[in-house]
């Protein structure tokens, strides 16, 4: 033989193309994800600017026509999109980063570590979600914001936003690092860690050489499910008057614009229809390539 | 069973990390009433609700009420204490919650059952339509759309406030379709991948019949998963929504968890806490037990 067998990455890359729904679903998110870059700077019109026409419906000049203020409305949901992918995006990085970690840690340490750092995740597991976020961005707002005037003036305005992605990892960890412990346990007394370990490995290069890669899969599949939960989540905190402010817009608040136009006399469909079916589309996108990420990267699937 | 003495514990440190935390935070509950009072007013107000005593000593007599059963006064609704207002708000959204969490199982178990098993076909289309539209569209696009269809367009439910049966249907619905939606998705796959697996086949080699053989034998182990989703999920549920209680202007629990907050309610604020607390690891013990019923391997572990 003379070729040598494709690597475990190159086959589950293989497993990812073959399986339709998930490369038409990453085909979509980097169509959005391209559409939300290029758009906004193509668009002719200020997503924050109105117009004379409040309520156009969708027309040649206003795609997706206009809302109250007569801004356009395909501009403002591509924009919207870009900070909602924005949050859902660094959320999900934000959960990853201390969910794995804090998983990792407690469940190669075993004994004592490993309970008081699981008792930790029960702790914050059991205050409500929303005051955990409430309480996060009362008590760093002032401070962050004092600091950043002083230092970095221009930032001022994006700290809301760094702080909402702040926020909303800090509450969606807690389910990551259950996770990953759990993997993480069952890995631990394998025979291969125990031969690494016989000769020599330091604990650290265990963690990440060893058992960090054998929970990428895992990981990389939760993170996927992670997304679309924490642009949810901002779009909750919105409607409190916690995430976004206007007139700056994500797709959750564009629907609940939309949803507060809804009455029965006159219907403004293209006020809910559109950021809506943006949203759907992607979170749908994600659950597909979520699935087909899990497929390609478990072995077992090998046919 | 030593979980079930830990919860106690548990709650006792949730419940005073919340009551840190919460004094920790920037603003104080009379702040709004500061510009029309004067100095003595607010020190009258202060010294009434004990807050000019030293941190630990009002820690101290959180703790010694909480003993007693007793929560404190509300600062916010000055004539009530926060066990009258618990008292009246909790059945609301206990009532609310159950039903909602009745009608996810209703809606969610059949839609993941039927989509598992005429799994590409069309039953399980049409589910994953309703699925996606139940975790796509939030709530507070849900609840109002659901007003204007069947409350004003139709005029078959009350549009709002709570009392009657009528009143309960589309709150109910609206708060449970989210769910409905999650609950099918889990049954679905953990349905389809019980089907994969050899003891179905060797049932079916036996010769067992389709509906034996779905309902004895692949439906429990499926189970476990929409279980384990149960627990937290009812402790959301049962603390009422936000949202819910909004739109439909219904008296639960779940407008005063955001409105104490901001409005500093402390004592109401740590009790709310408490009972979600409480709720949520209670339930979550009693999933745990359902899960050693449902599945044999982890009662023999």
């Amino acid at each position: 033989m003379p070729d040598a067998a494709p690597s475990p990455a190159r086959r589950a890359w293989r497993r990812f193309l073959l399986n339709r729904p998930a490369t038409l679903a990453a085909f979509t998110l980097a169509l959005v994800l391209l559409a939300t870059l290029v758009g906004p700077v193509l668009s002719p019109h200020d997503p924050n600017a109105g117009s004379d026409s409040p309520f156009a419906p969708p027309n040649a000049r206003y795609w997706f026509g206009t809302d109250i203020h007569g801004r356009d409305l395909l501009t403002r949901t591509l924009v919207g999109t870009r900070i909602s992918l924005l949050v859902g995006l660094t959320g999900a990085a934000v959960s990853v980063l201390i969910g794995v970690a804090w998983g990792l840690v407690a469940a190669y340490a075993g004994g004592r570590p490993d309970a008081f750092m699981m008792r930790c995740v029960d702790i914050l597991y059991a205050l409500p979600n929303i005051i955990f976020v409430m309480l996060v961005i009362v008590l760093t707002e002032g401070t962050l914001i004092g600091w950043i005037q002083q230092h970095a003036p221009g930032l001022a305005p994006s700290v809301r936003l760094l702080l909402l992605f702040a926020c909303l990892g800090a509450v969606s960890w807690l389910n990551m690092a259950r996770i990953v412990r759990g993997q993480v346990l069952s890995l631990r007394h394998r025979p291969f860690i125990l031969a690494s370990r016989i000769l020599g490995a330091r604990p650290l290069h265990i963690l990440t050489r060893h058992l960090l890669p054998n929970v990428t899969g895992v990981v990389i599949v939760y993170a996927t499910l992670t997304v679309p939960s924490v642009i949810l989540y901002e779009s909750f905190l919105s409607f409190l008057g916690l995430g976004i402010r206007p007139p700056d817009a994500s797709l959750g608040t564009l629907i609940e614009d939309g949803a507060r136009q809804l009455n029965p006399l006159l219907v403004r469909w293209w006020l809910l229809i559109f950021p809506a079916g943006l949203l759907a589309t992607l979170l749908l996108a994600l659950h597909h390539l979520g699935d087909g990420l899990r497929d390609a990267l478990d072995p077992r699937a090998e046919s | 069973m030593k979980r079930l003495l830990f919860i106690p514990v548990l709650v006792w440190i949730v419940a005073t990390l919340a009551f840190f935390l919460l004094r920790v935070a920037p603003g104080g509950p009379f702040d709004r009433e500061r510009a029309p009072a004067s100095k003595e007013v607010e020190a009258a107000l202060l010294a009434k609700y004990h807050l000019d005593e030293p941190l630990w000593r009002q820690y101290l007599r959180f703790l010694s009420g909480l003993a007693r059963g007793d929560l404190g006064p509300s600062f916010k609704y000055r004539h009530h204490s926060v066990n009258d207002i618990l008292a009246q708000a909790l059945p609301v959204s206990l009532t609310l919650g159950c039903l909602a969490f009745g009608t996810a199982l209703g809606i969610g178990i059949p839609i993941g059952f039927l989509g598992a098993v005429h799994r590409g076909r069309w039953p399980d289309w049409a589910g994953s339509f309703l699925v996606l539209l139940g975790v796509c569209v939030p709530t507070f696009v849900i609840a109002p759309l659901l007003v204007l269809i069947f409350g004003l367009r139709l005029g078959w439910f009350p549009v709002a406030l709570w009392g009657s049966p009528a009143q309960v249907v589309l709150p109910t619905f609206a708060l449970g379709l989210y769910f409905a939606a999650r609950i099918s998705r889990l049954l679905r796959e953990g349905l389809s991948e019980t089907l994969r697996a050899p003891f179905i086949l060797t049932a079916r080699a036996k010769g067992l019949g389709e509906f034996q053989l779905l309902l004895r034998h692949a439906l429990r182990p499926s189970l476990l998963p929409v279980v384990s989703f149960c627990g937290p999920m009812l402790a959301d549920l049962m603390t009422g929504s936000f949202v819910i209680e909004k739109v439909f202007q219904i008296p639960g629990t779940g407008a005063f968890f955001i409105n104490s907050f901001f409005s500093r309610d402390y004592p109401l604020m740590v009790g709310l806490v408490i009972v979600y607390s409480t709720l949520l690891l209670v339930l979550n013990f009693a999933t745990d037990l359902a899960y050693r019923w449902l599945d044999p391997r982890v009662r023999h572990a």
